[in-house]
């Protein structure tokens, strides 16, 4: 490993070579940045691996039930587990998805879990992401140029390798494919911050770049519009576009990024699309409170991975925790991503803890509070000196006829040594996250 | 290591994207054969003509809107400000070539990457046209990729489609002899007569009458040129 440290300067001119860059948009100009990579990997036991996977199988398996539910029967709500409030009050959650039963029932094909390990070991789940979970092209060419770079550390180290993503994802695509159509990935377009994983897995997976333009709904089936008027059925999308930018006559009017009835084409089962429509309402931060609780219900079985301990305002009893222990909590906005609406009560001043709790009383649905944790830092390297800083880990947990987790994950870090915030649009890096193989 | 066990072959060319496959070729081509017209005519900046850049501009069909040679070194080659600059033709490989990444591969793609990076180093900037061999030779690289990883006829066609409009149309505006364009027109009628189908058959053959020792730099060949794309 100490190779690759001495080496990261050619790490770093490898990424600039392959155009690895996330794009940002500041005072509403576009700009492209490298994504700031550090060489010191994250390491992670095989035993460690063995719980977190079966942990992730287990949860990403009840939500997947938990959707399917919620867009038919509800037995969840209807058992009193889920008040029906958090259901429809959800901004992820799509009235038009009701009764709609996407290809092979699967509603999150790839599915990011955020965790962190606590300094006691344990590891936490933050947040889930099933709808448009990026970021795993960046260790998986991390990987491809740190082999390269530094051969004698995988060499001396039994890691898992991490390059089958593309693999994974195109085998999910096969198995929903509709009547074996072509395989597409719909991206908004070159301004799109993560639009370098768009074309990067579009390469390494084999399948069509598609813009909206290139696709078309002709009699409730999507077609690839080829040249002089040729239509090639399409019989799968791996959507890089927002649900309420999908399709123009469906959701968002304005919307230049969609395919006008791709709506109706998906709910008649003519195209599948990953992730599914309305994944939303069960990656909603306050439904997140309930996924332990989910997969007892589902499964049968106590939640191996755990979640933060969290307090919903909207519950009386936790509603008079959170405003008497303000100060020592954290405060998410259900309605906000990316490390926005994130509050720390310890950072607050007098004015804006007044102002927050007066948000809280008013409008308690829209906040959640949990309690801080106390998660582990990484050594990274600044210049020639380690130091250390903030982490978290995205998993990425692929479903298609069995459930699997990638032997990777992206590990982000946040740059500013009193920040808890990791995602990279906040200006975080990423490390390459090796899961050892015994 | 990575293996792909699925069966499927996933290929489609919409118009959009045969119109960015087209531009690759062209403004790639641009990149290459402005660099090589422009050194002949800093050779002759240097003792014949220190006008030469002047000759240049008009044959290039573009404003001279130049103070000095100086000024024009400086913002012909690096202003990304001035739409006509080299570093903006290379601006406009990247654009295409990132929304076709999947067609032309990561490997393809990085000797663009590697133009703009050495462009805009401030030490290469301080050379001029001194330090630009090393985007000549990225140029030949980027074309040598695109003949050895594009297995797909269709798109490696259509890319070199681009770049033999481009060729023929700066060969004649910087007065080469009729059978160097000639040479670079057969060229050409080979690679599309055997799989690309954005070259307007009707325009082809119009071109074909009118490109003769005695007419190929009249304007309206220049014209046929630039209309040989469709889709």
């Amino acid at each position: 490993m100490y190779s690759l440290v001495k080496q990261r300067d050619t790490v770093n001119k490898w990424m600039e070579r392959f155009g690895v860059r996330f794009g940002i948009y500041k005072g509403g100009n576009f700009h492209e940045q490298l994504f700031p990579f550090d060489p010191i990997p994250r390491i992670i036991s095989h035993n460690d691996w063995v719980e977190i996977e079966a942990g992730l199988i287990q949860r990403v398996n009840a939500l997947n039930m938990f959707l399917a539910d919620i867009y038919n029967e509800k037995r969840i709500v209807k058992s009193g587990i889920i008040p029906e409030e958090f259901i429809y009050s959800s901004s992820g959650y799509m009235a038009q998805c009701e009764g709609i039963t996407p290809s092979k029932s699967i509603f999150s094909h790839i599915s990011g879990i955020d965790l962190v390990q606590a300094k006691d070991g344990k590891w936490i789940v933050l947040e889930d992401n099933l709808r448009i979970p990026s970021g795993a092209s960046y260790p998986m060419i991390a990987r491809t140029v740190t082999r390269k770079v530094s051969p004698e550390t995988f060499k001396e180290n039994a890691v898992f390798d991490n390059r089958n993503y593309s693999t994974l994802i195109r085998k999910a695509m096969d198995y929903v494919n509709v009547d074996n159509g072509l395989e597409v990935i719909l991206t908004p377009g070159r301004y799109n911050s993560a639009y370098f994983e768009h074309s990067y897995l579009a390469e390494k997976a084999g399948v069509i770049l598609a813009f909206a333009d290139d696709l078309i709904v002709e009699n409730d089936t999507v077609y690839y519009k080829g040249l002089f008027e040729k239509r090639e059925r399409v019989g799968v999308i791996y959507r890089r576009i927002s649900d309420e930018y999908l399709d123009p006559l469906a959701f968002e009017s304005s919307s230049l990024l969609g395919v006008p009835n791709l709506m109706r084409a998906y709910a008649t089962g003519n195209v599948a699309i990953m992730n599914a429509l309305g994944n939303g309402v069960a990656d909603d931060k306050g439904i997140y409170y309930f996924v332990p609780k989910m997969v007892e219900f589902y499964l049968g079985e106590k939640a191996i991975l755990q979640n933060a301990p969290t307090y919903l305002p909207y519950f009386e009893e936790d509603k008079k925790y959170v405003l008497e222990n303000l100060k020592t909590l954290v405060i998410k906005d259900v309605a906000e991503a990316g490390g926005y609406g994130v509050m720390f009560g310890c950072e607050m001043n007098e004015e804006q803890l007044a102002n927050i709790k007066n948000l809280i009383e008013t409008d308690s649905r829209r906040w959640i509070a949990q309690e801080v944790i106390d998660f582990i830092d990484l050594e990274i390297m600044d210049g020639e000196e380690r130091i250390f800083r903030k982490s978290d880990l995205r998993a990425f947990v692929i479903s298609e006829a069995e459930t699997k987790v990638w032997h990777s994950g992206l590990t982000r870090y946040t740059r500013s040594p009193t920040s808890f915030i990791v995602n990279s649009s906040q200006g975080g890096g990423f490390k390459d996250t090796w899961i050892m193989k015994k | 290591m990575q293996t792909l066990i699925a069966t499927k072959i996933n290929s489609g060319i919409s118009s959009a994207k045969a119109s960015r496959l087209y531009w690759l070729g062209r403004y790639a081509e641009r990149v290459y054969l402005t660099l090589h017209m422009l050194r002949k005519h800093f050779d002759l900046m240097i003792d014949e003509d220190q006008d030469a850049y002047i000759t240049f501009c008009t044959k290039m069909g573009i404003e001279n809107k130049y103070r000095s040679p100086e000024d024009f070194t400086k913002r012909y080659l690096f202003d990304i400000s001035n739409p006509e600059s080299v570093i903006n033709m290379l601006e406009r490989v990247k654009d295409n070539s990132m929304t076709l990444r999947e067609e032309i591969m990561s490997e393809t793609l990085c000797y663009v990457e590697l133009c703009i990076a050495h462009m805009n180093k401030p030490e290469v900037q301080r050379c001029g046209i001194e330090g630009l061999q090393r985007i000549t030779d990225y140029m030949l690289a980027f074309w040598g990729s695109i003949d050895e990883r594009i297995v797909n006829n269709e798109i490696r066609h259509s890319i070199k489609f681009g770049k033999f409009v481009e060729s023929m149309d700066l060969h004649i505006r910087f007065d080469y002899q009729f059978n160097r364009v000639e040479g670079i027109f057969n060229r050409m009628l080979h690679s599309i007569e055997k799989e690309c189908y954005i070259c307007d058959e009707m325009t082809l053959l119009t071109l074909k009458q009118h490109l003769t020792f005695d007419d190929y730099k009249n304007i309206g060949v220049l014209q046929l040129i630039n209309s040989l794309f469709r889709a």
